[in-house]
């Protein structure tokens, strides 16, 4: 190839990016019409935790659609604009700058604890609200304009510790957990809690996000001698541990968390899931009837408790609205009165948001039996 | 002016090339093939960010990101450099899956996978670059100096000793050189070089965690080495521009989500293997790989 | 415990061997470190779960279907390597285009089967087997004992055929066997096939011991190479060797260690081999 030849090219691939990138950024509508709030979703859509990010897409445009077809707030239509994170903290970033500067978006949601902590700052700074549902209890303190809208560890854990000493005579717990953000903090948070109790924590075990074989750890584990077993990570590594458990031959009950309802672990690890327990919200048909109905009509499935997560953030983010003229350029009253949103009525249960920005939920026990999730009865 | 989008993809891009250079020094101008790149980065991110964090000012912890990548870069240096070809690939890879594993266990120093929250932005003689305007041109102060700094040592004597150590290794010990040495400096100045573009990583995410330093984050940076060709400056700026930039359109384009996520890797992946069949010295390189 | 334990390495170190006899049969010919080997064993698992999960073909007839596209498949991968040699391109750049393929691939996976995890649920779950007080699951055993018959089906194939000795002359030297008549060409695209179908054979008893998931490639491949190198580069029986000890050592290691420590236990092992003994336990230093 000449030089020419390769300056040409080169003149070529630079026109074509930075024409795409101006195309994209000029494609702002002109005139700016005053109708439409826009609110920005910087998900997971793509890598390994796409099914969370796809549950709460279904959710916040299910949301959408029913505002939008009850002719929108104050007749102003709501529109959602998605960027997909890949669970990424520098793509989430360049998503939530671009959603600021092309789509002159006000209101956010994301997830990903470590996704969630590296676009605080930003949501501070520009301060417009964003919310998340991810769990970490470090998000709390992230700042002003960062919500949570989920129980968070520290709730989670302290009921499920209050039903174990009530319902069982367990003294001994063995824990593993995913080595990743929100495993290690449940951990240190059960261990804690146990501790209090002064009973015994007999191992703790770590795995990698990439372990398939967690033979070695439950091989610790049951030689520790437990009365019982609490297992946090992705629902895949739940499953497995399910499975690997079952097959060594490990008889004592099994604890989760609330990640842990997933249709796939009870088809997934079949007979291996009787019997497993944990915390959830009252999320359910009988609780959300029409949302179920709704949802079902839609999308010919169950939703999850994340779509009712997502769900549950647009009627937060509706009602705080609201109360500020359906302006959604007036960020900071948007944020004052979503700090006072009480007993909100959502489909994950009677919501409350705390001080901190996080909410409370009633949290209820489930209980894995004949392939299913029932509520626990003793 | 600009867009806070295109600020961010330009500071991006000035730490992608501080990167990329830094790497092109070690790989196009010496010869050795380090695919642990991405372990002195990490190491620089670390270092800085948790100085910053336990209150040192920010040019304390950015020059200390540097020294402290630099050594390690002497330490990786010290047993690898009788190794040649793949093997030195794989022993640095290998280098770079265990500094990730004392980044992701070692929870005292670094957390582990909590990662660290709220790393200060850069302030220097009370002027805080809290805007992203400002820390653009702080990351352009910064890639320009080291640029200029890397061209600097490429065209002294020392530098036409790099290219001779890569070209013929045993002709330059003959000749009374002593290569083990030269090698070490080499590795050592460009993972100083990595370390500061991990320092400014870390300010302008700030937070970081393990996940930010795996094996995916290699493959933008090689790529850009070796599109732009080995053994040139210019090239690689121009090749880091280039490629930082070219997923971008596909943000603006309507397709689902689920082909733009892999499609940034199918990118990089299919570029490489095109650049390294049908012109393997990159776009305006000098040498071929060996 | 030790018992278990013991077993626990066993299964580990069957399921690495499956992975690093390939990638060192392809490294001990053709010269070039093959990380798409990886990519290869996940294209296995998932041709496995298309055939026999979605289309619900009879099982053992998508086994062998499998077995034999997967041999296709790393036909093809040779043809890409091919047009690399033909340009006369170093190991490096086979190196780097391997990592690239890799990615690739996996991206592809990712594309057209999504992030999300698959099974293939031909197994009931039951619990194991007990033998002295430690436990193993029938399908575990029977990953064990045909790995086993693997290598040595691999050993015979090595040092009686006549395409094992075309195969050993390239690998001790290429233009002394060019010389006497063997194309190397060909011999390279026959490391191919039979390593690719050894991954394939491993990517089916992986698929069905472990879940699927996209970038299951580039875990299997990390856990492979590090066994090659422990046991010496290119040496089939010490990539095997190296195979089991890093199964042992990994699993034994956390009996001391905490378990998050895993996975940095075998990338430690592979630093030190590197840096102290490059040529592995079973290897010759070569110039």
């Amino acid at each position: 190839m000449t030089k020419t030849s390769k300056i040409i090219i080169g003149v070529i691939i630079a026109v074509i990016i930075i024409g795409g990138i101006w195309y994209g950024l000029s494609r702002k509508p002109s005139g700016e019409k005053k109708e439409i709030i826009k609110i920005g979703a910087i998900l997971p859509l793509t890598g390994k935790q796409a099914y969370i990010g796809q549950n709460m897409r279904e959710g916040i445009d299910l949301a959408i659609e029913e505002i939008n077809n009850q002719g929108g707030l104050d007749n102003k239509l709501i529109e959602v604009v998605y960027e997909d994170s890949q669970g990424d903290p520098k793509l989430a970033i360049s998503g939530f700058n671009k959603l600021r500067d092309v789509g002159s978006v006000n209101l956010f949601i994301t997830t990903l604890s470590h996704v969630t902590l590296a676009l605080a700052p930003l949501a501070e700074e520009a301060k417009t609200p964003m919310f998340t549902i991810a769990v970490s209890p470090s998000i709390l303190d992230a700042g002003e304009y960062t919500f949570v809208n989920n129980f968070n560890g520290e709730q989670e854990l302290g009921f499920l510790v209050d039903f174990i000493i009530s319902n069982f005579e367990f003294q001994k717990l063995a824990i593993i957990a995913q080595n990743v953000e929100f495993g290690i903090q449940y951990k240190d948070v059960l261990e804690r809690k146990w501790r209090e109790q002064d009973r015994i924590v007999t191992t703790i075990e770590l795995f990698d996000s990439s372990a398939t074989d967690y033979r070695s750890q439950l091989t610790k584990i049951k030689n520790s001698n437990p009365d019982f077993i609490y297992v946090v990570g992705y629902s895949s590594h739940i499953t497995r541990i399910l499975v690997q458990a079952k097959e060594s031959g490990i008889e004592e009950r099994i604890f989760s968390y609330w990640g842990a309802r997933e249709k796939e672990l009870l088809a997934n690890a079949g007979e291996a899931a009787e019997g497993l327990i944990f915390p959830f919200s009252t999320f359910s048909r009988e609780t959300a009837f029409q949302f179920f109905e709704k949802f079902e009509a839609k999308y010919n499935k169950e939703p999850h408790y994340r779509t009712g997560l997502a769900f549950d953030i647009i009627g937060i983010f509706r009602e705080s609205l609201e109360k500020c003229n359906v302006d959604p350029s007036n960020t900071v009253c948007v944020k004052d009165k979503i700090y006072t949103v009480n007993n909100y009525p959502g489909v994950t249960g009677l919501t409350l948001v705390t001080q901190e920005g996080g909410t409370t939920k009633e949290i209820i026990i489930l209980e894995v039996k004949n392939g299913e999730f029932v509520r626990y009865q003793e | 002016m600009f867009s806070a989008y295109f600020i961010h993809l330009l500071i991006l891009v000035g730490i992608y090339v501080i990167l990329a250079i830094s790497l092109q020094l070690a790989v196009g101008f010496t010869g050795l093939l380090n695919l642990g790149h991405i372990a002195f980065y990490c190491v620089g991110a670390y270092t800085s960010a948790l100085l910053a964090l336990a209150g040192f000012p920010f040019w304390f912890a950015f020059l200390s990101a540097g020294i402290m990548a630099m050594l390690f870069g002497f330490l990786l240096s010290i047993p690898t450099n009788k190794l040649k070809g793949d093997y030195l690939a794989l022993a640095t890879l290998g280098f770079s899956f265990v500094i990730y594993a004392v980044a992701l266990n070692w929870t005292g120093l670094t957390r582990g996978p909590l990662g660290l929250p709220g790393i200060p932005r850069p302030s220097l003689a009370g002027f805080v670059f809290s805007n992203n305007f400002s820390f653009l041109i702080l990351t352009f102060v910064i890639g320009l100096i080291s640029y200029l700094i890397i061209k600097r040592i490429i065209a002294s004597p020392f530098g036409k000793v790099l290219e001779a150590v890569r070209d013929d290794e045993l002709a330059t010990k003959v000749l009374g050189k002593n290569t083990f040495k030269i090698k070490t400096y080499a590795l050592g100045i460009s993972a100083f070089f990595a370390g500061i573009a991990g320092s400014l990583y870390a300010h302008y995410i700030t937070f970081i965690d393990p996940s930010s330093f795996t094996l995916l984050q290699l493959i933008p940076v090689l790529t850009i080495v070796i599109i732009g060709g080995l053994a040139s400056l210019k090239g690689t700026v121009i090749a880091s521009i280039i490629l930082v930039l070219l997923p971008e359109p596909l943000r603006f384009i309507g397709f689902p989500s689920s082909i733009v996520g892999p499609a940034r890797q199918i990118i990089y992946a299919l570029l490489l293997l095109l650049i390294l069949i049908y012109k393997p010295k990159g776009f305006s390189g000098k040498v071929k790989l060996e | 415990m030790f018992l278990q334990l013991l077993i626990n390495g066993l299964i580990a170190g069957a399921i690495y061997a499956l992975v690093a006899s390939g990638f060192s049969l392809i490294y001990s010919i053709c010269k070039f470190v093959h990380f798409a080997h990886g990519a290869v064993i996940a294209v296995a698992a998932y041709i496995l779960y298309a055939l026999f999960s979605l289309l619900g073909m009879n099982f053992w007839l998508a086994v062998i279907l499998t077995i034999i596209l997967i041999s296709i498949f790393g036909s093809v991968m040779n043809l890409i390597y091919k047009q690399l040699r033909k340009r006369k391109a170093s190991n490096v750049i086979l190196l780097i285009a391997s990592f690239a393929l890799l990615i690739l691939i996996e991206s592809l996976i990712l594309l057209f089967f999504g992030a999300d995890v698959k099974t293939i649920g031909f197994i009931k779950i039951a619990k194991g087997l007990e033998i002295l007080g430690a436990i193993i699951t029938p399908l575990q055993i029977f990953i064990v004992i045909s790995s086993f018959i693997l290598f040595a089906l691999l050993f015979f194939l090595m040092k009686r055929t006549k395409i094992g000795k075309a195969m050993r002359a390239v690998s001790d030297n290429k233009d002394v066997a060019e010389i006497v008549g063997i194309s190397s060409e060909r011999i390279y695209m026959w490391a191919f096939i039979i390593g690719s179908a050894i991954a394939g054979i491993g990517g089916i008893l992986i698929a069905l011991e472990q879940n699927l998931e996209p970038m299951m490639g580039t875990h299997l491949i990390i856990k492979g190479f590090t066994a090659a190198i422990i046991g010496g580069i290119g040496n089939i029986p010490g990539a095997i060797l190296g195979a089991f000890l890093l199964g042992f050592s990994e699993n034994f290691g956390i009996w001391f260690l905490p378990s998050g420590y895993k996975d940095a236990i075998a990338f430690v092992i592979l630093f030190i081999f590197l840096l102290f003994r490059p040529q592995g336990i079973l290897g010759i230093r070569k110039k």
